[in-house]
């Protein structure tokens, strides 16, 4: 934890710091220059700007528009109507609220409108009608879908797994004397642990609630959380990937020496809790031209610590995600200049690309958003993001695995997605 | 703060209307009233001199060049701001294709001290500010653009989200993105 925190003012300043320049005496002279130099464009959009300001009959202008608008809004929803693939509900934060969208992926419904500034981020289903999710100011609210009403679970911590069973959640929280994990009853509110010191990593590092949103880090039996961070004693390009026994809080290694600081290793845990799945950056020497962007996948057996590689060296993958059956591993292949979804079984064998658009959203540098990727309940398809790679919100895609039939869900742009 | 998104007043729709209309000396009248705050705003994105330049040179060029398309002279700031931001995410491309940043991968310090938000001491309060300056240039364009034009120029987020195109509440969640970007660097900065 530790986290930094920023006030306005001091973001204020740095900006006035870089803005404290004075203009070069010539910059006038090249702009008037160029300018001069530089004929208007009265080309057909300013012609027809101009024609339309000008146009007497601005009524059939209207009927028109509006006649456009309908044809396209009747496509829409005939291409949202006709998935008929059910599974677990999409729930997604568009515009830093909350919407949940039906279970054909249709008829998106606001369902926390986040007062003020607040944004909200990683949503969790709990059941099927709550939703676990994060807000900007450090508070874990408990939001019904039912009565769209949001209860305040925990005024400042950050969300890291959900128990098995849904009933109690792992929550991280800062004190003086560093990070401590706490277990909080979901209906109750109360902490039903003793707290759990946690590693001192140099920050940004933290425990993970996985791309799923948080089961799979919490292994099924109940025992231990899947973490990850940074050995400070190595170096900054030092990742390190550990198994924390909730009974004794003590850390076993699962991987360490992970290539590189800032990329987060996007580990995630079989269903069953018998291996995590995660990544091993390359680095700028290794692969200049997938530098930061992709690595392999490794699997590791927690408890004998075993590992397997399942891509080749040469192989650019991120962002794993376990089938809902343990059989298959989702993740995103970069083919530059952005990702595509693939697949692999979870012997390293059967790989096969699902999508060839080279725009599909990965996890950035800094391991967020936490879900780009989720499987269908029944395994049959994949939720995955679109859009480029600065953007704060994508588009919502689905692909079929038997017959690779691509989608888009709704219209609504998204930052984080689950399901 | 020195800002470009002041209200286009009456006197400067009408430098705007004759400008539209191919007068170039009320369209450098029009480069002189905002040539220092656009210059500025452009280095507080870009953070050097000469992207800021190109940034301002391109940013007045396509205005001049595109203001017959203009089809009202009091929106000339809201337009002309979403000009400039385009002529910045322009000048950081060119950039890239000439060089490529490294993420330090030095050895961590000793120890894990953090950055004191509260208020440093005078001794730390430079060095704070440089670390801070790297951070920042650690973003994304499209991050830092956000932040410059919420802190630096003090738009609103329905101003912002009129010169990027996207709807105020979008605007919300990412200046809350950027903000945990630029902290996490920050964080990495200080390693």
């Amino acid at each position: 934890m530790n986290e930094t925190r920023l006030t306005d003012a001091q973001i204020r300043d740095a900006f006035d710091r870089r803005a404290r320049h004075p203009v070069p005496s010539d910059v006038r002279t090249d702009v008037l220059k160029a300018v001069a130099a530089e004929p208007q464009r009265w080309g057909w959009a300013a012609r027809t700007t101009e024609g339309l300001a000008r146009a007497q009959n601005r009524r059939t202008i209207l009927v028109l528009a509006a006649a456009a608008l309908l044809i396209a809004t009747i496509v829409a929803v005939a291409i949202v109507g006709s998935r008929t693939d059910p599974g677990r509900r999409l729930a997604f934060i568009s515009g830093g609220d909350l919407w949940v969208a039906g279970v054909d992926d249709a008829h998106p419904r606001l369902v926390w409108d986040t007062p003020g500034t607040m944004v909200a981020y990683r949503p969790t289903w709990v059941d099927d009608d709550t939703l676990l999710v994060q807000e900007t100011n450090g508070g874990v609210y408990a939001v019904d879908v039912r009565t769209s009403t949001a209860r305040l679970l925990v005024q400042t911590g950050e969300v890291l797994a959900l128990s098995p069973d849904h009933l109690r959640v792992a929550v991280a929280f800062d004190r003086p004397d560093g990070a401590h994990l706490s277990i909080i009853e979901v209906a109750s509110g109360l902490q039903v642990n003793n707290s759990i010191a946690l590693p001192v990593f140099a920050p940004p590092a933290n425990l993970i609630a996985g791309p799923q949103g948080g089961p799979h880090a919490w292994a099924p039996d109940g025992t231990w959380l899947l973490g990850q961070g940074m050995d400070t004693n190595v170096s900054a390009t030092s990742g390190w990937i550990y198994r924390l026994d909730l009974r004794t809080g003590e850390i076993h290694d699962l991987a360490k020496d992970l290539c590189c600081g800032l990329n987060f290793s996007n580990p995630v845990m079989a269903p069953d809790g018998s291996s995590v799945v995660y990544v091993d950056h390359y680095t700028h020497e290794t692969n200049p031209s997938c530098h930061f962007r992709c690595g392999s996948l490794w699997s590791v057996d927690p408890v004998t610590g075993r590992r397997l590689r399942l891509t080749g060296d040469a192989d650019s993958a991120v962002g794993p995600v376990f089938s809902p059956d343990g059989a298959w591993i989702a993740f995103a292949e970069y083919v530059g200049p952005g990702y595509d979804v693939s697949i692999v079984r979870s012997d390293g064998t059967g790989r096969r690309k699902l999508t060839n658009l080279a725009d599909v959203y990965a996890p950035d540098v800094e391991g967020e958003p936490y879900t780009y990727l989720a499987w269908d309940a029944n395994g049959s398809g994949i939720t995955f993001m679109r859009g480029p790679l600065d953007a704060a919100e994508r588009q919502l895609w689905h692909v079929t695995i038997p017959g690779l039939q691509l989608q888009r869900l709704g219209t609504i742009t998204a930052s984080e997605f689950t399901r | 703060v020195v800002t470009i998104a002041i209200a286009t007043t009456r006197a400067e729709a009408s430098l705007v209307e004759r400008a539209r209309t191919g007068d170039r000396e009320a369209f450098e009248r029009l480069v002189d009233g905002r040539l220092t705050a656009t210059f500025r705003i452009a280095m507080a994105i870009l953070g050097n001199e000469a992207d800021a330049r190109d940034a301002t040179q391109e940013a007045f060029l396509r205005a001049w060049r595109d203001l017959p398309g203009l089809r009202e002279a009091d929106r000339f700031d809201g337009w002309f701001g979403r000009i400039l931001v385009n002529a910045c995410r322009s000048a950081v491309r060119g950039r890239r294709r000439r060089a490529v940043r490294e993420i330090s991968v030095g050895a961590l310090p000793d120890g894990g001290e953090g950055f004191d938000p509260a208020g440093p001491t005078a001794d730390t309060r430079a060095a704070d500010a440089e670390v801070l300056d790297r951070a920042l240039d650690r973003l994304s364009q499209a991050d830092r653009t956000l932040l410059a034009l919420h802190h630096f120029e003090e738009l609103s987020l329905e101003a912002i989200g009129l010169q990027l195109g996207i709807p105020a509440k979008t605007v919300k969640s990412r200046l809350f993105s950027a903000r945990r970007a630029l902290e996490r660097a920050l964080e990495v900065e200080r390693r």
